[in-house]
């Protein structure tokens, strides 16, 4: 017995050179070699069946293959009829590939933590110092790299095969089929390939497909992870990193692998050198005997080939097809018909009632013989030949019950019936690019619309390549990460939404939001009336880098309406005709802004009251009559009421002594002195994390929207909530770099519709240009739809949390998800820490927002739930009935 | 509610002779189990019949009673066995699983690569693999597999085992 001992760190090696090297990391344990490959055995080189390889193209004996990468299509939350277009595309390009042998790969690529971390740390210059003693930017890198591996994250790539042509090309010809030079004239073969291969390079880079050549390295990527099924495999970094391989480890083509099988065993075993440690993995490989009929129309249906990939087993699929052209099939048709129509007579002349099968199969015949006969190209393609699984295990007792498991859920989630047969080395090679299938048992034909509702290359991926690590992907293994510039980063509205009920976490994930940015050195700014979020700023990690900023304990006219909407800056606009339209928008909006305030600041009677409008009209006079330029104070709009005739000189009697107290001084200055914005702009601007609280104001009730049921010191807080949210607002226009500012909910409820519009199409269009995160907390969605209707879209990125059935409605459109789609149902059936998340690209994802690998003071400083977290238990305590059977 | 469906519930039919018209046998087989026990039977009848034990036929049935026994008594045999190998096969033949599938299993675990055996085998391209990454270069570059830590160690291994022999 000989056992291995390697000091790899598993698979996170440390980066030379950068912090997080120090961090311990996971362990990876050498199984038991148990003595084979036996030391005194000389080993014999089995080679695959590749002879040569440029590119993607791979040369064996039965002829040259191409390799190409499907694009992903998203499937889940898509509405029925964008699911059929997927399934007609690929209808088509299938029917493409006709006469052909195509050959589907499923894999699983590892989440790249190595490369996600580097680009976290690269793209991050200007992070905060580190504090001593507390967590640092690197600490924060490790425990995101610590989830996502503890996640097991994994993207589904999907391999298409084809054989091009059986003519064995050589080596030194393999460049000229990619390229454009006019051959010898003694080369037409080559020639004649040349044109095969650009064909059906044209087809599969259609739509449904969009597959694209593999590259050389990725090609090796793919046999690599082919020959070590159940062995661990380096992330490719198909879509991300250009350099490749990541420093997870740079295999050679391909390590060796020693093979054996017991005769008539149920596995192969396989034996894998992997970073100069053995792994032992046990491979089964499961064929797809039968399909049942398949309802297109069922939202749950996953596509029959993608579904593997949602399975908590890592499983792996492999679909070898001839491509057959209908016409040929008629006769086989026919024979099949008259066949089954025989079988039926010889019952009948026996008086026994055909089986029922044999009914079925009649019918089935005759729709067989009539669509090759008659159907289009499309629907006449039949493709015959095997779908195999293989699933993988530590031994052969797990890999069993692991292809038990598969089988059952296969019957009963997919109606495919699994069989477990012989031969299992000769089908475990199958999997690898170029080698033979054995196609002598288990064979299907199907048409060529059936096989596409597999849909290979179906993924619930979504999110950003790098990012917040917001948590799991529900129906994949994939790890949702959260780009908080995302949006403007693709030249998009960089508005998120988050929205949810009390206790579904949308606060804390935003004020999770706003740490990540504070400490990525992003200026952040947390507009938060009622408080929590200030212990932010007590988070050890970011002393000396976040203030927390009481707006009623500030100085006199902190809030002046024609302060909170700053110019634009004539250099961000390229033509005078553009900075001049801005500039009157600002105007515009400045003056609306003041028209709210004021109206609000007024008594909540005498406006309800205001049935002739006469003090929304002296108001609006008095605001425009001076104008919407920038600094304008409010002292000068009351002298202007009271001027105005006795409307206007009550309006300014009630303002006057409104801003006598507490809260209206906040609005108005000094009588006769002029309005100061300086320091408001250093108090945003001398920390990375501000906080805003209005602590001591009464703050309206969240679970009520009828406003006259409020209090008075409620009504009175209105104008002040909007005007600090504004106030925060401002921060995006400091400057060009990354800044982030998240509201909480009630600076948005109490803001007025008016204002709030334009407020809100300022925030979608100006947090791209300000490279800006503006993050609306809110708890209905019916708020902000009463304000704005067209929220929808100007939101660039959304959150839903669990609603009530009305509120989950209206929040569709958030999610740019229809209101007939149903999906209000899974709002409501949404768990606390769940939501429907719509990335930056509208992929419209369920997200388990993960805490777990959350700093513990930041957990704890945002965890509100009484008692704290675990406290709460579904169950009652009694464990009378633990584990009895 | 549109459903799809493979072929296969077309291609899979399987003729069943229930027997002549008013004269049904009392058991059912499948028409290919009929012909591989019409093809069975007679290479069984005659086996059995060369294997047949003659002289205890001939000393117990003298004459030509002993070609009539053992030729009747191999028909017997032979037919028996041939239902019985039919039965026995016919049990692993299915549309999915044609006899031909079990034939190339046979091969396949024939020559799969087995654990104990004095020679090991090692899955990987050929040494002469060709990998070109660019298309300008016209040059191929040679990959050979890596030379294996475990190669090494098994050398040394190797070594060790002959010195303690020695």
């Amino acid at each position: 017995m000989r056992t291995t001992t390697s000091g790899h760190r598993g698979r996170l090696p440390a980066l030379p050179g950068l912090p997080w090297q120090r961090t311990p990391t996971v362990v990876e344990q050498a199984p038991e070699f148990d003595g084979e490959p036996d030391p005194a055995r000389a080993p014999v080189p089995t080679q695959l069946r590749m002879k040569y390889a440029h590119r993607h193209l791979l040369v064996t004996p039965e002829g040259l293959w191409a390799f190409y990468r499907l694009e992903g299509v998203d499937w889940p939350m898509q509405t029925p009829a964008a699911r059929q277009a997927v399934i007609a595309d690929q209808t088509f390009r299938l029917a493409d590939l006709t006469g052909k042998r195509i050959w589907i790969r499923g894999l699983s690529n590892p989440f790249p933590h190595q490369a996600y971390a580097r680009r976290l740390y690269e793209d991050n210059p200007d992070r905060l110092p580190d504090v001593p003693g507390a967590r640092t930017f690197a600490d924060v890198i490790d425990a995101a790299q610590r989830h996502t591996i503890a996640l097991d994250a994994r993207r589904p790539v999907a391999i298409l095969g084809v054989l091009v042509s059986d003519y064995v090309v050589h080596a030194e010809h393999l460049p000229l089929l990619l390229g454009t030079a006019p051959l010898a004239q003694n080369m037409g073969e080559i020639a004649r390939v040349r044109r095969d291969l650009a064909e059906v390079t044209a087809a599969v880079r259609r739509a449904g497909f969009g597959a694209q050549p593999l590259s050389a390295k990725a090609l090796r990527w793919v046999i690599h992870a082919s020959v070590g099924l159940g062995a661990p495999v380096p992330p490719a970094l198909l879509g991300g990193d250009p350099k490749g391989w990541s420093d997870d480890g740079v295999p050679g083509f391909t390590n060796p692998v020693y093979p054996t099988e017991a005769p008539y065993a149920p596995t192969t075993v396989l034996r894998t050198m992997r970073a100069s440690v053995q792994h032992t993995a046990h491979v089964a490989v499961l064929h797809a005997d039968a399909f049942d009929e398949r309802d297109t129309d069922n939202p749950d249906l996953l596509p029959f080939l993608a579904w593997t990939q949602t399975l908590d087993h890592l499983v792996e699929y492999c679909a070898v097809f001839d491509v057959l052209p209908g016409r040929t099939l008629k006769g086989a048709a026919e024979l099949d018909r008259r066949r089954a129509k025989n079988i039926a007579a010889h019952h009948e002349e026996h008086d026994d009632d055909p089986p029922a099968a044999v009914l079925r199969g009649i019918e089935r015949a005759r729709a067989v013989e009539d669509e090759v006969a008659n159907g289009s190209r499309e629907v006449a393609c039949r493709l015959r030949g095997v779908v195999m699984l293989a699933v993988t295990g530590p031994d052969e007792a797990t890999t069993l019950q692991t292809a038990a498991d598969v089988s059952v859920a296969a019957a009963q989630e997919q109606g495919m019936h699994l069989v477990h047969d012989y031969g299992q080395y000769d089908s475990y090679r199958a999997f690898i690019p170029g080698e033979v299938c054995p196609m002598s048992g288990h064979i299907t034909q199907m048409p060529a619309y059936f096989a596409a509702s597999g849909v290979p290359n179906a993924t619930s991926s979504a999110g950003d390549p790098t990012g917040f690590p917001l948590g799991s992907i529900a129906g994949s293994h994939d790890v949702f990460l959260f780009d908080t510039h995302g949006g403007a980063r693709r030249n998009k509205s960089n508005l998120v939404a988050i929205g949810g009920d009390p206790g579904c976490g949308k606060s804390s994930t935003a004020a999770a939001l706003a740490e990540w940015c504070a400490v990525r050195g992003i200026r952040t700014v947390g507009y938060d009336p009622s408080g929590p979020w200030a212990r932010l700023c007590d988070l050890p990690h970011l002393a000396g880098h976040a203030r927390h900023l009481s707006l009623t304990g500030g100085y006199k006219g902190i809030l002046v309406p024609h302060l909170m909407v700053l110019d634009p800056r004539r250099e961000d606009y390229d033509d005078p005709g553009s900075f001049t339209a801005a500039m009157e928008e600002a105007r515009a909006e400045r003056m609306e802004l003041a028209i709210d305030s004021f109206r609000d600041l007024l008594p909540y009677s005498m406006v309800t009251g205001d049935r002739t409008g006469a003090i929304q009209g002296s108001i609006e006079t008095a605001v425009t009559d001076l104008g919407g330029d920038y600094g304008i104070n409010p002292w000068a709009i009351v002298d202007r009421l009271e001027r105005a005739g006795d409307t206007g000189r009550l309006i300014a009697d009630r303002l006057k002594a409104r801003a006598l107290l507490k809260d209206g001084a906040l609005v108005f200055p000094e009588r006769h002195r002029d309005v100061d914005d300086d320091p408001g702009k250093r108090l945003m601007e001398q920390a990375a994390l501000t906080v805003i609280t209005m602590e001591g104001l009464t703050l309206p009730p969240k679970d009520q929207p009828d406003r006259s049921l409020w209090s008075r010191q409620a009504l009175a807080s209105v104008p002040i909530l909007n005007l600090g949210s504004r106030f925060a607002m401002r921060t995006i226009y400091a400057d060009r770099k990354p800044k982030a500012v998240l509201l909480d909910e009630l600076g948005i409820s109490t803001g007025g519709a008016g204002s709030f519009s334009s407020f809100a199409v300022r925030s979608a269009f100006d947090s791209r240009k300000w490279n800006a995160l503006v993050g609306l907390v809110f708890q209905n969605p019916n708020t902000l739809m009463a304000l704005d209707a067209q929220i929808g879209n100007l939101a660039g990125a959304a959150f839903i949390g669990r609603m009530d059935d009305t509120a989950a409605r209206a929040g569709l459109p958030l999610l740019r998800l229809r209101d007939d789609s149903g999906y209000h149902h899974a709002i409501t059936a949404l768990a606390p820490g769940e939501f429907l998340v719509r990335d930056w690209l509208g992929r419209a994802r369920k997200v388990y927002v993960d805490r777990s690998w959350w700093d513990p003071h930041l957990f704890a400083a945002l965890d509100t739930t009484p008692g704290g977290e675990g406290t709460y238990r579904d169950d009652d305590g009694d464990d009378i009935f633990t584990g009895v059977a | 509610m549109p459903t799809i469906s493979t072929d296969d519930a077309a291609r899979r039919q399987e003729f069943i002779w229930l027997g002549p018209v008013n004269s049904p046998w009392p058991f059912e087989a499948r028409g290919r189990a009929w012909i591989m026990a019409v093809l069975l039977c007679p290479v069984l009848v005659v086996i059995a019949g060369a294997l047949a034990p003659r002289p205890l036929i001939e000393a117990a049935f003298p004459g030509p009673a002993a070609v009539l026994v053992t030729g009747l008594g191999s028909v017997v045999i032979g037919v028996a066995a041939g239902v019985g190998v039919t039965r026995a096969l016919g049990r692993l033949v299915s549309p999915t699983r044609p006899l031909a599938h079990h034939v190339a299993l046979l091969g396949m675990e024939v020559a799969a690569p087995r654990e104990q055996t004095a020679r090991t085998h090692r899955l990987a391209p050929q040494a002469q693999a060709w990998i070109e990454d660019a298309p300008s270069n016209r040059t191929p570059r040679l990959l050979l597999v890596p030379p294996l830590a475990q190669d090494d160690d098994a050398d040394e291994a190797t070594n060790e085992v002959k010195e303690m022999d020695r």
